[in-house]
C-alpha cells in the first residue's frame, strides 16, 4: 500500500497533514539550541507527538453520537478545571497549570474546543424549535462569559483572546444577524474615540503607540517583535539550514521554543520552507470547510466550523506576531510550538474533523 | 446568510489572511532578505579590536624619541560573576591584582564579556600564568601598547602627546593603543605614526559571551599594521642637554643648522611628562598641570612673543646702513642720554659710551647711538625692515601653533595709536623695546640671515618632501663685514656684553634685554618684573654652521642668562660635531 492509496480517503489527508506539522515541529525543536541534537524540548514534543497518536486513533474508535452524549460532561469538565487552577501554584505571574505526576496541564487549551462541543450541542438542541437570535445570542455568550472571566482571573489574556475570537466567530456564524453586527461594532467605536481622545493619559497612549510599532522600543518591548522579524527576514528564500538558526542558538529571539517556534522555522528553511508550512496549516482549516454545505446536522456543521476556526486563530494570531503585523500577545504557533496540554487538544480537534467526514459517506460525490 | 456561502465566505476570509500573511513573508524574507541576514550577522558576529603599536618619533641619530611599549593584560572571559571571582582569588595567591579593579566596577562590564583583572604584566608573571593557568580557557593574555616618551619633559612641546579619552573596543574595553595624537607630532603625523589596528570577528550570543570553538570567517578581519617611524632632525640628546640648562628660569631655545635649516633643538621649558597622558591621567596630576602657573603647556619657542630688547640693534645697524643713514665710520658721541623733544632718553650704561660708530655700538649695546639711527630711519623705513627680517610673519610650515609678533607698521599704527607715532615711540623701537614684539624662532631668523649673508634656508624640523626655497635678502658686502665684526666683538671683545659665553673667539652674536615694566617703578627688577633675556648667536664665526637663540623669561640679562647656555651649547656641538663639521651639510 503506497502514499496515494493510503491518503485517497479524506479524513486520512487530515490526519496525515496535522501528524505532519507536529512532526516538522519536533525537528525544528531539535535544532533550536546550541547543543547537541537531542534536547530536552525535543524529546518531550516527540513523547507528545505519539501520544497525540494514540489519542487520535482511540477518537477514530468512537461514535460521532457519543461525542455528542458527551459535550455537555466535557463543557462543565473543563470549567471545573478552570476552578481548580486557581488554587494552583503561581508560575511566573499566573495560575495557568494543574501538575499532576510530574506532568502539567493547562486547562485552558481544553476549554476551546469543549466550548466548541457544548455551543455545538446547544445550537443543534435549539435549532428544531427556537429560530429566536436573542436566544442563540444569549447562551452563546454565557457559555463564553464564563470560562472567558476564568481565564481573565489566572490571568492568561492571550487565551482569553482566543476565546473570544473563537465565540465571536462560531456564535456570528450560526445566528447571523446583520442588524445585531452592525449595532455592536458601532457600540465599539463609539466608545472607543472618547476613551481614546479624553481619557487616555499620554503615556497610555503611548505605550498603545508601541504596542503597534515596536520599533520605538527596540530594547524594551519592541525588542521580541523585532528579533523575530531579524529571524524570519534572515532566513532568505532557502534558509540558513537546519541547524544554523543563529537568532536562535545565540539567544538572541526569545520564546524560541514557544511563540516565536515558527519564527525559527522561517529563519532554517527561508520562504520555501514557510510556504510549504503555510500550505500545511492552509489545507488543516480549509479542507473540512468543503465539506460544510453537504453536512445537514447542525450539530456536527458547528464542530466542523468551529475546529477550523480554532486552527484559524491560533495560526492567524501567532503567524501575525511573528511577522510583525500584530502585538506580540502569548499565543503560541497551534501543533508547531512546544506544549503538551495543546497540541493533545489540538490533535483530538483535528481528529474530530477527520472522523466527521470520515463518517461522512458521500464523500466520493464531492469530488474531493 | 444563506448555509451555501457560509462555507464560501470563510474560505474567502481564510485565503485572504493567508495572502496577507505569505506577501509579508515574500517582503521580510525575499525583499529584505539580504538585510536582514546583514542585521543577524551584527547579532552574533562581533568585531574586536588587534591593538598595533604606534611608530616611532626618532632624533636625528636614531635615538628614540618616542615609542610604543608592548604591555601584557590579564583577561577573564566567559565567566558569570561566580566563576570571575573565583578565578581572581586563585589569581590573588600568585600575583598583586590592580587594587582599582574592585568590584564596584562590575556594573559598567555589562555587555563586555570580557574583564581585566591586571595590568602589564611583569616578564615572571606572564611565565607563572603561562605555567599554572595555562588549561584555563577563560584567562585570556592580550597585548597592548604604550607610549613611551623616554626624554619626557625635555621633548614635551614637540612630541605632544596622546588622547585620554580612550574609544572603547566590545571585546577588551580600553586600549592604550587606540589613543589618538592630541597635539605636537603626534597630532601632526597621527596618521602616519597610528597604523592600523587590526580586527577580528568573534561569535557571541545575545549575553556577549564568545562562542568559543567556532571561527568567523569574515572578509572584514585584517591583520595590524605597524605605524611608519618620523624621523625628525632634532638632536634628542642636545635638547636635554639644553633643557637640563634651565635652573633658574623658565624660557626657550632654538638651535638650527645654517645651511639646511634643519632644527636641532627646540626646547621650551617648563615642560610636563607626556607620558601621564599614555595612560588615564589621575585628576589629581591634570588639576597640578592645569594650575601651574609657569604655564607647562605653553610652547614658549612659538607662543611667547616678547620686546627683543638690544639684539634688534642687528636690525636696526643693517637698516641704519643700508639706507645709508650712517656710514660704518659714522661717529656719535653717547653722553650716558639723548634728549627727545623735551624728554631724557637714557643709555643703559649711565656714564655713557663717549664715541661711537656703528660696530662699537654694537659691541656695547650703546643706546644712544641706535636711538639716533632710529630717528634717521623713520618708522616706515625701518618697519619694512623689521619685516624683511621676517617679523610679523609665523613659520606656518612648521606643525606648531605660533604668534606672529608685532611690527608697528602704518596698519598697526593707524588701528592702535591713532595713525600717532612719536619720536619717543621710535627711539624705543630702535633699541627693541614698546611695541615691537617677536617670538624666539623669529629672532633666530634674524641671526641666520647675517651668518648666511643675507640667505635664509627655511627650518626644517623632519624630511619633507617639498621644502620651501630658501630666501635671500640683499645687504651690502662691507656692511655685511661691519655688522659681522661687531657682532664677534659683542662676544669676545673685552667690553663686549656677550662675554659670559666667550671661548674660543668663534662665537659671534648679540644680547638684549627686555624690560617688562618701566625702568622708573619700584617694581622693576624683581620677580615677575624681571627683565626677559635675550641672547642669539652662530658659530663658528669664519664659516658658520649654526645658529642658537635663547630666550630666558625673566632671566633678568641676556649675557648672564643666556650666555652660559650658549657656551654648553656650542661645546656640546664641537664635542659631537666637530670633528666632521663638513661632513654634517
Amino acid at each position: 500500500m503506497n502514499l496515494t492509496s493510503l491518503l485517497q480517503k479524506p479524513h486520512r489527508k487530515i490526519y496525515f497533514v496535522g501528524f505532519l506539522i507536529i512532526f516538522l515541529s519536533c525537528l525544528n525543536l531539535a535544532f533550536i539550541d546550541n547543543e547537541e541534537l537531542i534536547n530536552v524540548y525535543a524529546v518531550k514534543q516527540f513523547f507528545w507527538f505519539l501520544l497525540s497518536i494514540l489519542t487520535s486513533f482511540l477518537i477514530s474508535r468512537i461514535r460521532l453520537q457519543s461525542i455528542k452524549t458527551l459535550a455537555v460532561p466535557l463543557y462543565f469538565f473543563s470549567i471545573l478545571l478552570l476552578i481548580i487552577v486557581l488554587f494552583s501554584e503561581e508560575i511566573s505571574g499566573a495560575r495557568s497549570w494543574i501538575k499532576l505526576y510530574g506532568f502539567s496541564f493547562q486547562p485552558s487549551e481544553l476549554v476551546k474546543i469543549s466550548y466548541v462541543f457544548m455551543i455545538a450541542k446547544l445550537y443543534s438542541d435549539l435549532g428544531s424549535y427556537s429560530r429566536s437570535f436573542a436566544i442563540k445570542y444569549f447562551l452563546g455568550l454565557l457559555f463564553f462569559v464564563i470560562p472567558f472571566i476564568l481565564i481573565m482571573i489566572q490571568p492568561d489574556f492571550g487565551s482569553a483572546f482566543m476565546l473570544l475570537l473563537l465565540s465571536m466567530a462560531v456564535i456570528f456564524s450560526f445566528s447571523f444577524n446583520r442588524k445585531f453586527l452592525f449595532i455592536l461594532l458601532l457600540l465599539i467605536i463609539v466608545i472607543s474615540i472618547p476613551v481614546w481622545q479624553s481619557y487616555l493619559k499620554p503615556y497610555q497612549k503611548q505605550r498603545i503607540v508601541n504596542f503597534i510599532n515596536p520599533e520605538n522600543d527596540p530594547r524594551g518591548y519592541g525588542y521580541n517583535a523585532i528579533q523575530s522579524k531579524i529571524s524570519i527576514g534572515s532566513g532568505s528564500i532557502i534558509g540558513k539550514g537546519f541547524g544554523n538558526s543563529s537568532q536562535s542558538k545565540f539567544g538572541f529571539l526569545p520564546e524560541k521554543h514557544t511563540d516565536f517556534a515558527f519564527s525559527v522555522w522561517a529563519e532554517q528553511t527561508g520562504f520555501l520552507g514557510s510556504l510549504i508550512l503555510l500550505s500545511l496549516y492552509l489545507f488543516l482549516i480549509i479542507y473540512p470547510l468543503l465539506f460544510l454545505s453537504n453536512i445537514k446536522d447542525v450539530f456536527l456543521k458547528v464542530i466542523i466550523f468551529g475546529i477550523s476556526s480554532y486552527f484559524f486563530f491560533h495560526f492567524l494570531v501567532n503567524s501575525l506576531m511573528t511577522i510583525g503585523l500584530f502585538p506580540v500577545v502569548g499565543i503560541p504557533m497551534i501543533l508547531f510550538s512546544y506544549g503538551g496540554t495543546s497540541l493533545l487538544c489540538a490533535s483530538i480537534a483535528f481528529s474530530v474533523s477527520a472522523l466527521i467526514i470520515s463518517e461522512f459517506r458521500d464523500y466520493n460525490r464531492l469530488g474531493v | 446568510m444563506a448555509k451555501s456561502t457560509r462555507s464560501n465566505l470563510s474560505i474567502l476570509i481564510v485565503t485572504i489572511f493567508f495572502l496577507v500573511i505569505i506577501s509579508r513573508l515574500f517582503y521580510l524574507q525575499i525583499i529584505k532578505g539580504e538585510q536582514y541576514q546583514e542585521i543577524s550577522r551584527k547579532n552574533f558576529i562581533r568585531e574586536a579590536i588587534i591593538p598595533s603599536p604606534r611608530g616611532l618619533i626618532l632624533d636625528r641619530n636614531g635615538k628614540q624619541i618616542a615609542y610604543s611599549r608592548p604591555v601584557v593584560n590579564l583577561y577573564v572571559k566567559n565567566a558569570n560573576d561566580l566563576k570571575f571571582n573565583e578565578i581572581k582569588n586563585n589569581l590573588s595567591n600568585y600575583l598583586e591584582l590592580d587594587p582599582s579593579l574592585k568590584l564596584k566596577n562590575e556594573k559598567s562590564y555589562v555587555g563586555i564579556q570580557r574583564r581585566l583583572l591586571k595590568k602589564d604584566l611583569s616578564i615572571d608573571e606572564i611565565y607563572l600564568i603561562e605555567d599554572l593557568f595555562k588549561d584555563i580557557s577563560n584567562i585570556e593574555l592580550i597585548v597592548d601598547y604604550i607610549r613611551v616618551y623616554p626624554y619626557g619633559e625635555s621633548a614635551s612641546h614637540l612630541t605632544g602627546h596622546l588622547t585620554s579619552n580612550d574609544k572603547k573596543d566590545f571585546m577588551y574595553g580600553n586600549l592604550f593603543s587606540n589613543r589618538k595624537g592630541a597635539n605636537g607630532l603626534e597630532k601632526f603625523f597621527d596618521k602616519t605614526l597610528a597604523g592600523n589596528v587590526g580586527s577580528k570577528f568573534l561569535y557571541v550570543d545575545s549575553k556577549g559571551r564568545e562562542i568559543i570553538g567556532q571561527e568567523v570567517e569574515d572578509s572584514r578581519s585584517k591583520d595590524i599594521k605597524k605605524g611608519n617611524n618620523i624621523k625628525t632632525t632634532i638632536d634628542i640628546e642636545l635638547q636635554k642637554t639644553i633643557y637640563d640648562q634651565f635652573v633658574n628660569f623658565n624660557g626657550a631655545v632654538i638651535v638650527s643648522d645654517l645651511k639646511s635649516g634643519e632644527i636641532l633643538a627646540l626646547v621650551s621649558k617648563p615642560g610636563f611628562d607626556p607620558n601621564l597622558f599614555s595612560q588615564p591621567i589621575s585628576s589629581k596630576e591634570w588639576n597640578k598641570l592645569k594650575t601651574d602657573k609657569s604655564k607647562p603647556f605653553l610652547n614658549r619657542a612659538f607662543l611667547v612673543s616678547s620686546p627683543p630688547g638690544s639684539i634688534i640693534k642687528i636690525i636696526t645697524a643693517v637698516a641704519g646702513l643700508e639706507e645709508e643713514v650712517v656710514s660704518p665710520s659714522t661717529e656719535y658721541y653717547c653722553p650716558g642720554y639723548t634728549k627727545v623733544g623735551n624728554r631724557n632718553f637714557r643709555c643703559w650704561l649711565r656714564g655713557g659710551h663717549g664715541m661711537q660708530d656703528v660696530k662699537k655700538a654694537l659691541i656695547t649695546s650703546c643706546d644712544v647711538y641706535f636711538y639716533k639711527v632710529g630717528l634717521g630711519l623713520g618708522i616706515k623705513k625701518y618697519s619694512s625692515w623689521l619685516k624683511k627680517f621676517g617679523i610679523g610673519n609665523s613659520h606656518n610650515y612648521l606643525p606648531f601653533k605660533q604668534k606672529s609678533g608685532v611690527v608697528p607698521d602704518r596698519n598697526f599704527i593707524d588701528k592702535y595709536l591713532n595713525g600717532k607715532f612719536y619720536s619717543g615711540d621710535m627711539v624705543n623701537v630702535a633699541i627693541g623695546q614698546g611695541y615691537l614684539t617677536l617670538n624666539v624662532v623669529q629672532a633666530n631668523k634674524i641671526i641666520s640671515i647675517i651668518a648666511n649673508d643675507g640667505e635664509f634656508v627655511p627650518y626644517k624640523l623632519f624630511d619633507s618632501i617639498d621644502q620651501s626655497k630658501s630666501e635671500k635678502l640683499k645687504i651690502k658686502p662691507k656692511n655685511l663685514k661691519v655688522i659681522k665684526d661687531g657682532l664677534l666683538g659683542v662676544v669676545n671683545d673685552s667690553n663686549g656684553t656677550g662675554f659670559h659665553a666667550r671661548d674660543d673667539l668663534l662665537l659671534a652674536g648679540k644680547t638684549g634685554t627686555a624690560q617688562v615694566i618701566s625702568k622708573d617703578s619700584a617694581n622693576y627688577g624683581y620677580g615677575e618684573y624681571k627683565n626677559h633675556g635675550w641672547f642669539t648667536a652662530y658659530y663658528p664665526f669664519d664659516d658658520p654652521k649654526i645658529a642658537i637663540t635663547v630666550f630666558a623669561e625673566h632671566g633678568d640679562s641676556g649675557g648672564r642668562a643666556g650666555g652660559p647656555i650658549i657656551k654648553k651649547i656650542v661645546s656640546y656641538y664641537k664635542e659631537n660635531y666637530g670633528e666632521n663639521l663638513d661632513e654634517l651639510n
